[in-house]
């Protein structure tokens, strides 16, 4: 079990404090977390005025990025000299360490602070009124241990909500005096060295309460809601159709896919530039040809090129225009990828990624 | 079951084993469906997941993957990666209802021609059994 330390604060209150403490004693050169921008809105900021740490809104339930695809842009594979504090959602760190993995930026000289997650509302409510009317509402859902009924898709139907690989872990889920305090769980020797010098009481206990067992069974539950309405097993080439006719080709799905980290993607590529030539064969072969072509393609090419990586973060639904459940079948098509390779996207930092490696005997029964 | 059908099948082979072993079979006088149109790879590796999909959603009724058996790869583990790819691309047809018996992976050395006719008609057989694809008169792809 590991260590807690239990700090009379309420919880964002105790992140500010230890973030802002982190930056004046030194320990890092920034924190990269939520924060208002000028009292407008929010979004991820890398920030060192420990005045500005005050706009720091760590737990703010809204996503308007996957934090941990921010985050790989700044922490690049160069060396830094000195540690960022970062605090991420558990399926932003997921995305992360996936990324770390495959190679795209360094874990090295982060402190990853994270927190048990209640989920987040679609992004587009942001601009429903006034947003933070729906703050007090999580923040109570929270204390009961409770999703929100308006929360994401994904995030109603999220197992990982419990961070891997934080050095501290954040208790949000069930902790009914949130308000008044706040624990940390610290997983590591870097989270320790983070909660030097903090006043509190020092503890053990398990991140894993009745609450969270409560809250993952109502997760499995849902999830397994959403996929019986969308029919997959049954969809075929009319079902997809179906599904995807509707997509208007703007790529947003991939822009903001935390895994889709290639800067050219194949499907910006010249060939598929089509030609007056290409469409007349279309036109024989198939008397007609939907405008703009190769939907189907792109979404499935995503889905067999990512998909084994997919963690379920829900962005790329968060952003569609048109409203297709793109991360409810992402994540059933992932889920099945990573059963085939027994692996979870972000969890295991030294479990290479399924297609980094190739055993020599596995997979039998896929050749006939 | 349409007895006139014929399926277009699309065979990616791998140069060194596969697309030998169709070769051997033609040496050897034995017939094999002609409804293949053989694609010829370096390697069973170079096959795209996307070349999988590709080729299924312009309307083959059956795509098929040849490769050297595993522990012969000329590069070490072209096909034991083109393994991990085809797995994945079979498990997304499953979950989206998308009948993955249309894709087929098998491992046929350069020796084999004779298992190369076999799985061809195998093959064939399989796919007319399954029907058209129908993939191939879908307008709004």
């Amino acid at each position: 079990m590991p260590k807690t330390l239990t700090v009379n604060r309420g919880a964002s209150d105790a992140v500010r404090a230890l973030l802002r403490s982190l930056i004046e004693g030194g320990k890092v050169e920034g924190v990269f977390t939520l924060a208002r921008v000028n009292n407008k809105g929010v979004g991820y900021a890398l920030i060192r005025d420990p005045e500005k740490i005050e706009q720091a809104e760590p737990f703010y339930p809204w996503m308007p990025s996957s934090g941990g695809k921010q985050l790989s842009r700044l922490v690049s594979l160069s060396r830094r000299p000195r540690p960022l504090a970062v605090v991420l959602r558990p399926c932003e760190l997921r995305a992360f360490v996936e990324l770390v993995k495959l190679e795209q930026c360094r874990r090295d000289k982060l402190v990853l602070i994270s927190s048990t997650c209640g989920g987040v509302y679609p992004v587009e409510t942001l601009s429903d009124g006034n947003p933070d009317d729906r703050v007090p509402r999580y923040w109570n859902g929270l204390k009961a241990g409770e999703g929100q009924p308006d929360a994401r898709d994904s995030c109603r139907a999220c197992k990982h909500f419990i961070p891997y690989n934080a050095d501290l872990t954040v208790a949000l889920v069930g902790c009914g005096d949130l308000d008044e305090k706040c624990t940390f769980f610290v997983n590591s020797e870097a989270g320790q060295a983070c909660l030097e010098g903090q006043g509190g009481v020092w503890g053990q206990s398990a991140v894993e309460t009745e609450a969270t067992e409560k809250l993952a069974a109502a997760r499995d539950a849902e999830r397994e809601r959403q996929r019986e309405e969308l029919h997959l097993g049954s969809l075929g080439i009319e079902g997809l159709v179906g599904i995807f006719g509707k997509c208007v080709g703007c790529r947003s799905c991939r822009e903001v896919c935390p895994i889709c980290y290639c800067t050219l993607c194949d499907f910006d590529s010249a060939k598929y530039e089509n030609e007056p030539a290409w469409f007349a064969r279309e036109l024989n072969s198939r008397k007609g040809v939907r405008v703009p072509p190769a939907t189907l393609l792109f979404q499935m090419g995503r889905m067999v090129h990512m998909s084994v990586s997919c963690v379920g973060c829900g962005m790329c639904s968060d952003v569609c225009p048109v409203n297709i459940p793109v991360a409810t079948l992402f994540s059933s098509v992932g889920e099945a990828n990573q059963k085939l390779f027994d692996y979870v996207p972000g969890k295991d930092e030294s479990q290479k990624p399924p297609f980094v490696k190739a055993e020599l005997n596995e997979l039998e029964n896929l050749t006939v | 079951m349409d007895a006139a059908f014929e399926p277009k099948l699309v065979g990616f082979l791998c140069r060194w084993c596969t697309y030998q072993a169709a070769d051997l079979a033609g040496v050897g006088r034995s017939r094999y469906p002609a409804n293949l149109v053989p694609i010829r790879v370096m390697c069973s590796g170079r096959v795209d997941p996307l070349f999988l999909v590709r080729a299924f959603l312009k309307g083959a009724d059956g795509v098929f993957v040849g490769g050297c058996h595993p522990g012969d790869c000329h590069y070490i583990e072209g096909n034991l990666r083109a393994r991990r790819r085809f797995g994945v691309v079979q498990t997304v047809f499953s979950v989206l209802g998308l009948e993955p018996k249309r894709l087929r992976l098998a491992w046929i050395s350069a020796s084999e021609g004779p298992k190369f006719t076999a799985q061809m008609k195998d093959f064939d057989a399989a796919v007319k059994k399954l029907g058209k694809n129908t993939a191939a008169a879908e307008v709004f792809l």
